[in-house]
């Protein structure tokens, strides 16, 4: 190592107070959609929260020392990984719970959401927004994993398709290909809904 | 058709961004608190519990123990009473005779004695 290699390394270990306010207005930003991104993915709140504290503290631990700009892409590759493995675990344990007679985990509906939020502003036109955000919602967790997340960090995240490649671990081909085919989709089940 | 799925594409977007405004107090109040907490255990560096010098000293006290018990197996003499016991048992077991003859060997050894005292 060189000698002004080694001078960096030790001035950013020996100050944790720089990163630490760099990391948090980086996560601040990404949060939400980090957030809503799992939960598209996993139909579930408690679910996503866990997948992004999850991914937030392996980009903090192995990659807190990493330029800023490398977070960005560093941290969709780590919450898509994330998601990949929650629904791994998540199709075992459904075939247990299968196995063992008892009731899938998809067949199993949330109670709190049903439950009407009445601190609303402008009540009509949250519902209208609710509404479209159910049906975008729904139409988004039923299509396949890979074409989710092709739209999502398309769309979304803004991601050009060499960086959505990147995160998603395949070929810009196969990108192209996903992304296509979830437009395809969304717009027969929703075109009516999102005019 | 392109200019249909921009406006599709807007749409959807548009409502992506409002549920990103409009997420409700208690899921900001919690993504808040986890962004705090991986921040903390994240960059935490993890207790040294023991001085550094101890691990190389521990790996040469263990190496020299294995050392002092493989020289002490190398360099014992073997035992000729494990030794004699071992080839007894060999002869009894390749042995043509009945078992129950060396059951009475005292018996036979005394009367072999008896015979050429007569």
């Amino acid at each position: 190592m060189t000698r002004t290699g080694w001078r960096r390394r030790k001035t950013n270990e020996e100050s944790p107070l720089a990163p630490t306010q760099a990391l948090d207005r980086f996560l601040a930003g990404v949060e939400r959609r980090a957030f809503l991104t799992a939960r598209f993915a996993l139909g579930n709140a408690d679910d996503a929260l866990d997948v992004v504290q999850d991914a937030m503290l392996q980009l903090v631990r192995s990659y807190a020392n990493r330029g800023e700009q490398e977070w960005g892409p560093l941290f969709h590759t780590i919450l898509q990984s994330r998601i990949s493995d929650w629904r791994r675990r998540a199709k075992v344990r459904n075939r247990l719970r299968v196995w063992f007679g008892g009731k899938g985990e998809d067949d199993e509906t949330d109670p709190l959401q049903n439950i009407a939020d009445s601190h609303s502003p402008d009540p009509p036109a949250q519902l209208r927004d609710k509404q479209a955000m159910a049906t975008l919602e729904a139409a988004i967790h039923k299509l396949p994993p890979r074409q989710q997340q092709a739209f999502m960090l398309r769309i979304w995240e803004g991601l050009d398709i060499a960086q959505t490649a990147r995160a998603m671990k395949c070929s810009e081909g196969s990108v192209k290909t996903h992304y296509s085919r979830a437009v395809h989709n969304l717009r027969a089940h929703l075109e009516d809904h999102l005019e | 058709m392109m200019e249909t799925e921009d406006k599709f594409l807007k749409a959807a977007k548009r409502v992506l961004e409002d549920a990103e405004k409009n997420l409700d107090a208690g899921t900001v109040a919690r993504l808040r608190a986890a962004r705090r907490a991986a921040i903390e255990q994240g960059l935490r560096r993890p207790a040294r519990r023991h001085p550094g010098w101890l691990l190389p000293m521990g790996g040469f006290a263990t190496a020299a123990i294995v050392f002092a018990v493989a020289g002490l197996l190398w360099f014992s003499a073997p035992n000729p009473n494990l030794l004699q016991a071992n080839v007894s048992d060999i002869e009894l077991l390749t042995a043509h005779e009945n078992p129950e003859f060396f059951a009475d060997l005292d018996f036979y050894d005394w009367l072999d004695s008896d015979s050429d005292a007569s």
